[in-house]
């Protein structure tokens, strides 16, 4: 069992999620916006974390969040797992994908695009959650 | 109302032709072209020296002053093809023409004279001369050009008028000597070139500004239509991704109901949750296709993603793939690559993937079921040409056409896989645009289809 934080402004998809996450007996915890996120993820100590990319107000919090916990000496160990609608290669629009996981640009652990199904989903969990997947 | 300087467009005002990178071009390429017809002038002039040592020769044709004029043109135009090597200023240029054309002129006016003055058709030469300059000069610029033109053309007569030249005449006897010691005709002949030239340059000025003016008209509404493009496909690709989101949100629902972690549910529960999964998947294939179609239409620098790919390999895993999709329809795949080793092109592989995996998916879904859809990869010279036959339903002739437009399917296709989203097509063909390939298609309906795509084959070495 580990300690799971999700961080997204979709509360039917972090429903969606949590029933799945918690059906494989994992405590899932949820933040609806990176607001004070240092502190907050400090605080809850996960072992992962689930991160959404498009906030209100900002398109790009998810990565910033990302860069955030990447730059934090004390939280760099936690695995991020992206997971966003927004997955397009065009030159026009904010997009990534898999491929673009970086240390500058995507700093995460793993990809998913959504929708992302139950078994995709605790596969990655359990892949990112396993020590030398870190 | 027009003043008479607008009405003859003898200023033209902001109208500056070459201001741009597209005229510098233009400029460039008719630099080159205006350097290869010197070369041609050369040769002629040789020939007409050659000519002129032979007894065919009209007996006054004197070879040496055309030889002279055949080695100063050939000197001129070696000089003036090193100095038009690019990289070229427009400036550079524009100076280029002025010294070509005066080149031309001092041999024009040596010609006018040693080929019988009056006597000869020559003069008709200077006027290809300030077509030219018209063409590549600024109008100013063609107007002095055109009127040193008109000096260099009338100097022979008016110096054999002032006895400074002694009248030539190739026929061996001038034509008429009486005339070139007459003032009357001397006034006639001066302002009848002089007006000839002049009218001559300001109708050519006159077509030329007014073509530009059309060519920059339409550069510039080509280059509205391509930003207003841009701009609806911007707003495309944002909507269908503001569709995307909330329809992420009821798939994950739908498999979290699916999967039981909701709890059981009743058999027709289960059936209606079924046929939502199933609708909400089609729509977001629809989604995930116009987002698709779209990143391809947008992409800014395709080229940066291809790199030499063994079109071979890729074959194979595309036919594997497929495998799994005709396996329960009993619909036998084949694959046959001609000759041996690796087939390289350079292309990108995620979008040849799509490319592939699209017409592999539609022979399949419109195969009937235990039919079979052939691959084969045939190699010419620097081509390499994939066909994807299948003995499917086919497509009726009248709907060839429209076959790789947005959303079009045809009425047997919607009955033999309603899923489709009419835009797999539409991004073969953009993939096969991209890539600078050829795509075919042939079919006859009842018989089969058979795709053909033929790419670039990539140098062995890279």
């Amino acid at each position: 069992m580990a300690r799971i934080l999700i961080i997204d402004d979709d509360p039917d998809i972090v429903d969606g999620l949590r029933l799945i996450l918690e059906s494989a007996h994992h405590e899932v915890v949820t933040k609806g916006d990176t607001a004070n996120l240092l502190q907050e993820v400090a605080r809850i100590d996960p072992d992962l974390v689930i991160l959404d990319v498009i906030f209100p107000g900002d398109p790009q919090a998810g990565f910033k969040a990302a860069r955030a916990l990447a730059r934090d000496p004390a939280l760099r160990h936690i695995p991020v797992l992206m997971l966003s609608a927004v997955n397009t290669q065009s030159d026009l629009a904010f997009g990534f994908s898999e491929r673009d996981i970086s240390e500058d640009f995507m700093p995460v652990a793993a990809f998913l695009d959504k929708p992302v199904t139950p078994q995709a989903l605790l596969a990655q969990v359990e892949r990112l959650l396993r020590p030398a997947a870190r | 109302m027009k003043t008479w300087r607008q009405r003859f467009s003898l200023n033209p005002g902001t109208y500056h032709p070459y201001d741009d990178a597209r005229r510098q071009r233009e400029l460039t390429t008719r630099m080159r072209w205006f350097l290869m017809l010197r070369w041609l002038w050369v040769g002629a002039a040789l020939a007409a020296a050659g000519l002129a040592t032979t007894p065919w020769a009209p007996p006054g044709l004197d070879a040496h002053p055309l030889l002279g004029i055949g080695l100063w043109l050939a000197l001129a135009n070696a000089l003036f093809t090193r100095l038009a090597r690019p990289p070229l200023a427009p400036a550079r240029a524009r100076l280029l023409v002025v010294a070509q054309t005066l080149t031309d002129y001092a041999a024009l006016a040596v010609a006018t004279h040693v080929l019988g003055g009056i006597e000869t058709p020559v003069l008709i030469l200077y006027l290809t001369e300030i077509a030219l300059a018209t063409l590549l000069c600024h109008r100013a610029t063609s107007l002095a050009l055109a009127l040193l033109g008109t000096a260099f053309a009338l100097l022979p007569t008016v110096l054999e008028y002032l006895g400074l030249l002694a009248p030539v005449s190739i026929y061996g006897a001038p034509f008429n000597p009486g005339f070139v010691h007459d003032p009357r005709f001397l006034a006639f002949y001066l302002a009848g070139v002089s007006l000839g030239f002049l009218y001559f340059w300001y109708v050519i000025g006159e077509i030329t500004a007014s073509l530009r003016r059309h060519e920059d008209h339409l550069a510039q509404a080509c280059d509205q239509l391509k930003t207003l493009d841009r701009e609806k496909t911007r707003a495309m690709l944002h909507s269908a991704h503001e569709l995307k989101s909330p329809l992420a949100a009821i798939m994950t629902q739908v498999y979290t109901l699916q999967g039981g972690y909701c709890g059981d549910l009743p058999p027709k529960a289960r059936e209606v949750i079924g046929r939502i999964g199933a609708r909400a998947e089609a729509l977001m294939a629809k989604v995930l296709d116009i987002i698709h179609l779209s990143n391809l239409r947008t992409l800014v620098q395709p080229e940066a993603d291809m790199a030499p790919l063994d079109l071979a390999a890729l074959l194979r895993q595309e036919v594997a793939a497929a495998r799994e999709l005709a396996g329960h329809r009993g619909i036998r795949l084949v694959f046959e690559a001609g000759g041996q080793g690796p087939t390289l092109v350079c292309a990108s592989k995620r979008h040849l993937h799509t490319l592939f995996a699209n017409l592999l998916r539609n022979a399949v879904n419109y195969s009937r079921d235990g039919g079979r859809v052939e691959v084969t990869l045939e190699v010419h010279h620097d081509r390499a040409t994939v066909k994807v036959r299948d003995q499917g339903i086919g497509i009726a002739p009248e709907h060839l056409e429209s076959i790789f437009e947005e959303h079009f399917r045809a009425p047997e296709a919607v009955l033999q896989d309603p899923q489709g989203t009419g835009l797999g097509l539409p991004m073969v063909k953009e993939i096969a645009r991209m890539h600078h390939a050829v795509l075919r298609v042939q079919s006859r309906p009842g018989e089969g289809t058979t795709f053909s795509v033929t790419l670039h084959r990539a140098p062995a070495s890279s």
